[in-house]
């Protein structure tokens, strides 16, 4: 009976445990717990709107660079893609164009820019940091040209993606949520999401297995970069301008948020759910610190110590998963010398 | 090109060898002729004496994060580690006044504790407890810049007037802060090449498993290797303060590109055990003359950007499609 008992908790354990972003979810619970308790206007329901409306230009990229992070690959470049896309949206409507054609140039340069680097990396085959490092590069120069340093604001009527609702819901909330409903389909429901999988484990099997590894890695790449360029069109909606900073050191955001979510820097394996908790994370550890004074300025080192507590706490696990397993081994070594042992 | 050829080639003309190998210095000569016929101001002493100064604090930290390259791991924390030991030895040495020798001796104890410190705390998790070099070091970044920034207020911190001065000083008409640089590089070149530590360093590099069989400890090379570029880092900070005269403490943002950009043009494989110390002076050089000649053509900040990543691109490029193709075809 007692027995019965527990191994339907290891199973729910096992079901509930096993999911990447299951210690996110954890984390981001307690994290939730201790600021209602640190302070008060925490619970407030604005507050949480508040959250999710940051929250949607990290999340929005995190789904994009959780496919090239799945293929073992990595993208530097969003920084300079988030930058590039704002400043054509914003001058584009500054030329007096409608705001569906500027959206369309926007995410059209983003798409380009993202295919460029799946390319760059598939055909040199450079490192992908290095490749995307220099894209960063020339992203943010194209992108400075464009604008030659100056700070652009949008016109009240062009804001609709930022500061729009549908329905009582902010339109960023529901596009970051459409996002991660795509995201989830192709990662889950198509073969592309089971190829760039395939990609992470092992680029050379997926070769010799005849998978389509260069439309694969385009396509992740291409993903990437139209979620940066959606994320950039809702970020200056949002703010209602542009600054020249626009991006700068964002990649190490949402890379961290991805990472925070479960996602092998190795590449084959993590989760859309995850990459976007990690998102919301990182947003809500800001808004305490705000809630509690602390000055904006130490917000990059407490972004920098829960990344590597994150990073402890992960390597903790796998290391007592490896010894469990090897434990195993041993114990049934043992098993079958104890048996031959009694044969002889 | 035909591996016949290819060999052919390499095995006769010396020149071509040298070339494919180091296909950084045809990209400097290239350059060189470039600027030269289209700023006639480029070729003077003064332009590769101000290069020379300008580029010493970049030239110590990429040595630092060469030596984390030929591992097979990367250091993303090198550029903030030395803004945050830059802004710490500025703090304690403290404001414009001239300050004794003492004081400054004290100072670059305090910029190499503070790079030490880093360069521990990511060999330790990295070494020995096994996480990923690219989260650890981009969290010690996040956690050295965002303190440099707390400390600061994001505001630059004058240094001492001595140590300015001491930047403009000249031997035998070259920069003595780009000597000292050099004789930094030369020294690590040396160790890197003729002690043990350094043979295990490029063995773990390139066969990790292998490395470990050899029964080296590979988990106390690996977190010396990070410790040590930690505290190079911490020397390139204090280098800083005397060739830009300030401790920045946003420096290291910006610099993360050239550091790493430049020792992969020089040819040090980011896959690991392949590559040199000496090779990060040629990536260096190179970044330092196209900064140089961009600037003596009179080309926009943003062009500026956009040349550097390409040539990132094509350098490297280069280096891995031209040079391993040709190395596959000797062997």
């Amino acid at each position: 009976m007692n027995n019965k008992g527990e191994s339907a908790m290891k199973n729910i354990r096992k079901n509930i445990m096993e999911k990447p972003w299951c210690s996110i979810a954890i984390a981001l619970i307690i994290l939730c717990i201790f600021s209602s308790f640190a302070s008060p206007g925490f619970l407030q329901f604005s507050n949480f709107r508040g959250i999710l409306l940051s929250a949607t230009t990290t999340g929005i990229m995190a789904v994009g660079l959780t496919f090239v992070l799945l293929t073992g690959g990595i993208d530097i470049s969003i920084g300079g893609i988030i930058y590039l896309t704002a400043i054509i949206y914003c001058v584009s409507l500054k030329r007096e164009l409608s705001v569906p054609v500027a959206v369309v140039l926007a995410v059209g340069a983003a798409s380009l820019a993202g295919i460029l680097n799946g390319f760059l990396v598939y055909k040199f085959k450079m490192e992908p940091m290095i490749t995307t490092l220099a894209t960063l590069n020339v992203y943010k120069g194209i992108g400075l040209a464009i604008s030659g340093g100056q700070n652009f604001s949008v016109p009240s009527e062009a804001t609709f993606w930022g500061k729009g609702q549908f329905l009582n819901i902010p339109v960023p909330i529901l596009i970051l949520i459409v996002i991660i409903l795509i995201g989830s389909y192709l990662f889950r429901r198509t073969r592309f999401g089971t190829f760039i999988r395939a990609i992470g484990n092992s680029e050379s099997s997926a070769k010799e297995s005849h998978l389509p590894v260069m439309k694969s890695l385009i396509t992740a790449y291409f993903l990437t970069g139209i979620s940066a360029g959606i994320a950039g069109i809702i970020y200056v909606s949002r703010t209602g301008g542009l600054q020249g900073n626009l991006g700068n050191g964002i990649e190490f955001t949402v890379i961290a948020a991805v990472v925070l979510g479960g996602t092998k820097l190795t590449g084959g394996s993590g989760t859309i759910a995850g990459s976007v908790l990690g998102a919301i994370f990182l947003v809500i550890i800001d808004n305490i610190l705000t809630m509690l004074g602390a000055s904006s300025y130490v917000f990059t080192a407490i972004r920098g110590l829960i990344l590597l507590f994150a990073v402890a706490a992960d390597r903790a696990a796998v290391v007592r998963q490896l010894t469990a397993v090897r434990d195993e081994k041993y114990k049934r070594l043992r098993q079958r010398e104890n048996r031959e042992g009694a044969r002889i | 090109m035909s591996k016949q050829k290819n060999k052919k080639l390499i095995g006769k003309n010396p020149i071509r060898e040298f070339f494919i190998a180091y296909p950084a210095v045809a990209i400097i000569i290239l350059l060189i002729i470039l600027f030269s016929t289209l700023a006639p101001g480029f070729l003077r002493i003064s332009t590769f004496r101000n290069a020379m100064k300008g580029n010493a604090y970049l030239l110590v930290a990429a040595v630092a994060e060469t030596i984390v390259l030929l591992t097979g791991g990367i250091d993303l924390s090198v550029s903030t580690v030395m803004a945050f030991s830059a802004v710490v030895s500025c703090l304690y040495m403290g404001g414009v006044e001239t300050v004794g020798v003492g004081t400054i001796v004290m100072g670059l104890i305090v910029a190499l504790g503070a790079g030490l410190i880093f360069g521990m705390f990511n060999g330790v998790l990295i070494g020995y407890l096994g996480m990923q070099p690219f989260i650890v070091t981009m969290g010690t970044r996040l956690i050295a810049e965002g303190v440099a920034v707390a400390l600061t207020k994001s505001v630059a911190v004058p240094g001492p007037e001595s140590m300015v001065m001491f930047g403009f000083k000249n031997l035998l008409g070259i920069p003595i802060v780009f000597l000292l640089a050099v004789i930094i590089l030369i020294i690590v070149a040396i160790g890197v090449k003729q002690s043990g530590w350094g043979r295990k360093l490029i063995l773990l590099g390139s066969n990790r498993e292998s490395a470990r069989y050899c029964g080296i400890n590979v988990r106390r090379v690996e977190a010396l290797a990070y410790t040590f570029s930690g505290l190079l880092s911490g020397l390139a900070g204090f280098f800083t303060i005397i060739v830009l005269g300030n401790a920045l403490p946003t420096i290291g943002s910006t610099n993360l590109l050239v550091i790493i950009g430049a020792v992969v043009l020089g040819g040090t494989s980011m896959a690991g055990g392949e590559g040199s110390i000496e090779r990060t002076f040629i990536g260096i050089a190179l970044f330092a003359i196209l900064t140089a000649g961009l600037n003596a053509i009179v080309v926009p900040y943003t062009i500026q950007m956009i040349i550097e990543g390409l040539i990132i691109f094509v350098g490297y490029s280069l280096s891995v499609n031209v040079t391993a193709k040709s190395v596959l075809a000797v062997k």
